[in-house]
């Protein structure tokens, strides 16, 4: 292993779907890291988004432009921030995590690619419920 | 001699601390084995696959339990 260099990272922000929408329309990136069968299944839309596996985060970091607003989100929040994390370590500066994801942002009637009905099927089990976000 | 664990508290975490201490007790070497959860911390060190392990400020390893003859020569 090489040297490391440990760096005091600041907290990542949160955005909620609502904010993550508005810095979408001024020109913001979504990061989904979503499995890719989940993201052909159901995703954001009406946003400039990449897809890119939380698995594959390490090996394609770079393809990321650092000349914008980053939002990243997966299903439950942690993998968006571990994500995040490792941006910032990496010199990204405008990184941003969504939470609550995508069963938010389509609660709020913000655009989706794909059936809706695959969500309501997958959470069927573990509905969230109202939360204080987004309020 | 100090030695951290960078995980979020999963099972190979727990593996890993549990690991190194084993052979340091068999090896007769005094180690401390710090665990460290806090993702922002853990990035911090540039990692994202966890468990990683730091000796002397240094990532030694990460992304999986490691071998118990990798951990004798961190205590070498």
């Amino acid at each position: 292993m090489s040297d490391t260099m440990v760096k005091d990272l600041p907290e990542v922000r949160v955005a909620c779907p609502t904010t993550s929408h508005r810095m979408l329309g001024e020109g913001a990136l979504l990061i989904d890291l979503r499995v890719p069968e989940a993201v052909a299944k159901l995703g954001f839309g009406g946003c400039d988004l990449r897809a890119i596996p939380f698995a594959e985060v390490e090996d394609r970091w770079t393809e990321i432009p650092r000349d914008r607003a980053l939002i990243l989100v997966d299903d439950s929040g942690t993998q968006a921030r571990k994500a995040a994390y490792f941006l910032m370590f990496q010199g990204f500066e405008a990184v941003a995590v969504m939470e609550p994801g995508l069963e938010r942002w389509i609660a709020r009637g913000f655009p989706v690619t794909g059936d809706p009905a695959a969500l309501a099927e997958a959470s069927a089990a573990s509905c969230s419920g109202a939360g204080g976000c987004c309020g | 001699m100090e030695i951290k664990v960078l995980g979020t508290g999963c099972a190979k975490c727990r593996a890993t601390v549990e690991l190194i201490e084993r052979v340091a007790r068999e090896a007769g070497r005094e180690v401390s084995v710090v665990k460290i959860e806090d993702l922002r911390r853990i990035a911090g060190y540039g990692v994202m696959s966890t468990p990683a392990v730091v000796v002397g400020e240094k990532v030694v390893h990460k992304g999986s339990v490691p071998a118990p003859d990798e951990v004798l020569g961190w205590l070498a």
